[in-house]
């Protein structure tokens, strides 16, 4: 029976098994700077993108990698004004991306590993400081855990497990970090426009070591719908001779209409490699000014998904837009009220997506790693959006694999196992031993 | 104790003869803002001493003597419980005021009273907020009827009759107060610092009707408890560590809140109400980002009560119970509210009073009022006024003031200067037929 590893690849197994240390402490190094993306306001001392780069960039110079790191130039960026992750009021100011490039010694195909150093902010609710990368129970606790500082801890320790082991590769590791993924991916838009390009890519998010040949676009929007305040405990009349309008009354109508909406997307709006359908999600509601009036107006904030094979002719959610915005202006015609003061959506970001077809050769070879592996080979896209799109667009042929439940992204306590992230090590170490030709240092010179 | 038709025709003609002065003296006390702090309005926002300032000044000029003080809520600690009382409630700088017409003690003495604070001017005006402009025949500004057209037409009132040349039989006592718009406990101070008169009128706006009644005021916040997690990702049951949507759970409970409001409809009305009790939801805030269900939802609403519903202490607690009991009810009916169960905080009790229709002093101001402008409908008012203390130590309270109420607490908030003068003047002759007139020899 055929050896499933290589004695090469059982030499670079065998260095991480020896090294768990230094992977798990890597990852919480990189924990404990937090980088919150500033989209969400944090405050300066949480957002602190160039200081992960940094920890990136060191522990790559220390295995010979040239590394580029260099600012977001929007100006740079406009002729992409109308594609995915251009956001001409972002900012990037001291949040810089960075390329590690360790040169290969020629021949072999080269990979892209790539992930984003931003975070969300950590929220309410934590039982832990969401910023210390404590390890409970064997599991690393921390903001980015696993969306994504777990993913790109363990793309650098493959790749210097390989180095350490007294390898090289025949074609070129590309380590890409970027910077804004959680406020849109202006950061990737930024890597591809550099012309950073490659024979693969491989994207670390979380995807609790599923293969993930696809990704949804997002869209988040803005619904105002306006009322008009008046005194609560009063007989207000007719709204056409001065009553009040109560805008929760009227947001809740919109609320019952999404669930419809809902239902239908339920049907129809399906992948066979995603296991949800696309849903308008609300996620914040706020209205109302003060307890004796009724509300002047609410606004909800919606997270609505779309499939790859929704996309625009510019690669983004135009289409989903309008269908959305058909469908609220549909259910204003219900009401007069909503006919003489319609309501207004702003939308805040649109995240593409991107699929690579599961007959291509990047995924078979996944697919047989996995195996090779011992883990199940499970196929099945991500349902949030990771930045795979512009590499598909750019025809280089992607998946998505990374350690830790996906579902814990976000929320609280957000955590990832030990050995889940040494797993994933494993994985992409063989992978990119086959992917890119291990060879001993100093073969062929 | 009817005053004679000479007496009446003087009052009149002095208060049609002096319109411009009474909209001058609105326009004047609109142009003081005095937002209530409760609302967190910027300090420029919130000059209730200034407006009682300018009251005294009037005041004085009419011979009346004023006393000044600042509500203490330490002071008011026996009160604990009772309506109005909110011990953190801070009074620096926002006096309550009383001043006081000394009549020829040959009659029944009469309080005027009212608030002098306003709630928060909002968005979306077209006239400014605090500029007491007159257009068309309207004065418009924050207060115009939520009630500084009140106070307006009670001084004024006060004034006709002097410079009319009358002498009153009775006392007349201008009480003005603090912070009705965040509970009342301006007027909880007004009584507990002795104020008593043989009737009140309170000038609230009522759209020139005659209100013995005002309904009792419930603020509550619900805290909804969810848990938070991607958007995006299926998340499977929450036993096992899924998010659950707090915002999805909060429209369980508006929707529940359409049943029991159905059920008030018909069982929480009074005769001289033009409504039902109901709990309206004002402010609904939940979720924390576009890419997390939502970690907790907060819902405030707006309850009212009747005075027959009221507790032993003069309060809503049976009301507040009534609420608690139903939210518990339908969080008995989701498995992960019963062990993650919503909370209620109750921000204001505002509490409410009745005086008989068939009092004297309301047929009193009946009669008063058809002089001016026809039979006066009786009708409730629908929020809380501050009358409850009064009715409670025994002094009957109508409410009647200028201007719809429904403009009250709304965008562009106005009153008529008809409505303003009219009120001036049936309050007016209501002063001189209760208090009487000591005829010169």
């Amino acid at each position: 029976m055929k050896a499933k590893f290589s004695a090469n690849e059982q030499d670079v197994l065998s260095w991480i098994d020896n090294n768990k240390i230094s992977i798990i402490k890597f990852l919480q190094e990189l924990i404990r700077v937090p980088s919150v993306t500033p989209w969400f306001g944090p405050s300066e001392g949480d957002s602190r993108e160039s200081d992960v780069q940094a920890l990136i960039r060191n522990k790559l110079l220390d295995i010979n990698a040239d590394v580029d790191t260099w600012e977001t130039n929007i100006e740079d960026l406009k002729q992409y004004k109308d594609n995915p992750g251009y956001y001409p009021d972002h900012i990037f100011e001291g949040r810089p991306n960075q390329v590690a490039t360790i040169h290969g010694s020629g021949g072999g195909r080269s990979l892209l590993l790539t992930g984003h150093v931003d975070v969300v902010p950590a929220g309410a609710g934590w039982s832990n400081p969401p910023f210390d990368g404590e390890i409970i129970n064997n599991e690393i606790v921390g903001r980015g855990a696993v969306d994504m500082k777990g993913g790109i801890a363990a793309m650098v320790m493959a790749v210097e497990a390989i180095k350490r082991s007294g390898f090289r590769l025949k074609g070129d590791i590309l380590v890409a970090t970027v910077v804004d993924e959680e406020a849109g991916g202006m950061g990737t838009l930024d890597l591809i426009a550099k012309g950073y390009r490659a024979d693969g890519c491989i994207l670390t998010e979380p995807t609790d070591m599923k293969l993930a040949p696809l990704c949804r676009g997002i869209l988040w929007g803005k619904l105002t719908v306006f009322g008009r305040s008046g005194h609560i405990e009063l007989p207000q009349g007719d709204w056409r001779n001065g009553g009040a309008v109560d805008a929760i009354a009227l947001a809740r109508v919109f609320l019952d209409h999404f669930d419809r909406l809902n239902a239908d997307w339920r049907e129809r709006k399906n992948h066979p490699y995603l296991p949800i359908p696309c849903q308008v999600h609300i996620a914040q509601f706020n209205g109302g000014e003060y307890p004796t009036a009724f509300a002047n107006k609410v606004e909800i904030v919606f997270d609505a998904q779309y499939l790859p094979r929704e996309k625009d002719d510019n690669g983004m959610g135009s289409k989903v837009k309008r269908e959305i915005e058909t469908f609220i202006e549909t259910v204003s015609q219900t009401e007069e009220w909503l006919r003489n003061n319609p309501p207004e959506v702003e939308w805040l970001i649109d995240a593409d997506c991107g699929e690579t077809d599961v007959s291509d050769p990047i995924i078979q070879m996944a697919k047989e790693n996995l195996e090779d592996h011992g883990l199940p080979e499970i196929i099945e896209g991500v349902c949030a959006h990771v930045d795979i799109g512009w590499f598909e667009a750019k025809n280089i042929p992607s998946f998505i694999i990374g350690a830790g439940d996906p579902r814990v992204a976000h929320q609280d306590n957000e955590s990832i196992k030990v050995d889940d992230l040494i797993k994933l090590t494993k994985f992409l170490a063989t992978f990119i031993a086959r992917w890119s030709e291990i060879e001993p240092n100093g073969e062929n010179e | 104790m009817k005053i004679r038709e000479e007496h009446t025709k003087k009052i009149l003609d002095w208060i049609d003869k002096n319109q411009e002065p009474i909209f001058s003296f609105l326009q004047e006390l609109i142009q003081i803002p005095s937002v209530n702090p409760w609302f967190d309005p910027k300090p420029n926002e919130s000059q209730e001493a200034e407006v009682q300032e300018a009251i005294a000044k009037k005041m004085k000029t009419l011979g009346a003597t004023i006393e000044t003080w600042e509500p203490d809520a330490d002071k008011l600690r026996e009160y604990k419980g009772r309506p109005g009382y909110y011990p953190d409630h801070q009074f620096n700088n926002r006096p309550n005021q009383l001043a006081t017409l000394k009549g020829a003690s040959k009659g029944r003495s009469i309080l005027l009273t009212g608030h002098v604070d306003v709630v928060p001017a909002a968005s979306g005006w077209t006239e400014k907020p605090f500029g007491g402009e007159r257009k068309n025949g309207k004065i418009f500004g924050r207060g115009a009827v939520d009630m500084k057209g009140g106070i307006a037409a009670m001084v004024m009132a006060v004034e006709s009759i002097r410079r009319s040349g009358i002498k009153l039989g009775g006392d007349v006592f201008v009480g003005t107060v603090v912070d009705e718009e965040a509970g009342g406990m301006g007027t909880l101070d007004m009584v507990a610092h002795g104020v008593r008169a043989d009737a009140c009128i309170l000038t609230e706006s009522t759209n020139m009707k005659i209100a013995p009644l005002c309904r009792g005021i419930l603020w509550g916040k619900i805290n909804i408890p969810g848990r938070s997690g991607h958007i995006e990702l299926p998340q499977g049951d929450w036993r096992k560590g899924g998010a659950v949507d707090a915002i999805a759970l909060a429209r369980v409970f508006l929707d529940h809140f359409d049943r029991l409001n159905t059920d008030w409809r018909v069982r929480k009305t009074h005769p001289y109400l033009a409504l039902p009790c109901q709990l309206y939801v004002a402010q609904i805030n939940g979720g924390e980002y576009p890419t997390a269900f939502a970690n907790n939802t907060e819902i405030v609403f707006n309850a009212q009560y009747l005075p027959e519903e009221k507790d032993e202490m003069g309060l809503g607690s049976k009301v507040k119970k009534e609420i608690e009991e139903f939210v518990h009810s339908v969080a008995q009916t989701e498995p992960w509210l019963v062990e993650n169960p919503p909370k209620i905080e109750w921000l204001i009790d505002a509490d409410c009073g009745e005086t008989p229709v068939s009092h004297p002093f309301v047929q009193t101001m009946k009669e008063s009022t058809k002089l001016v402008c026809g039979e006066p409908e009786i009708e409730g008012i629908g929020f809380h006024t501050d009358m409850g203390w009064f009715v409670n130590v025994g002094i009957p309270t109508v409410n009647y003031g200028p201007g719809t109420p429904r403009v009250a607490h709304q965008n562009d908030e106005f009153v008529t200067e008809e409505d303003l003068i009219d009120t001036t003047k049936a309050i007016a002759l209501s002063i001189a037929n209760w208090c009487g007139i000591v005829e010169e020899k």
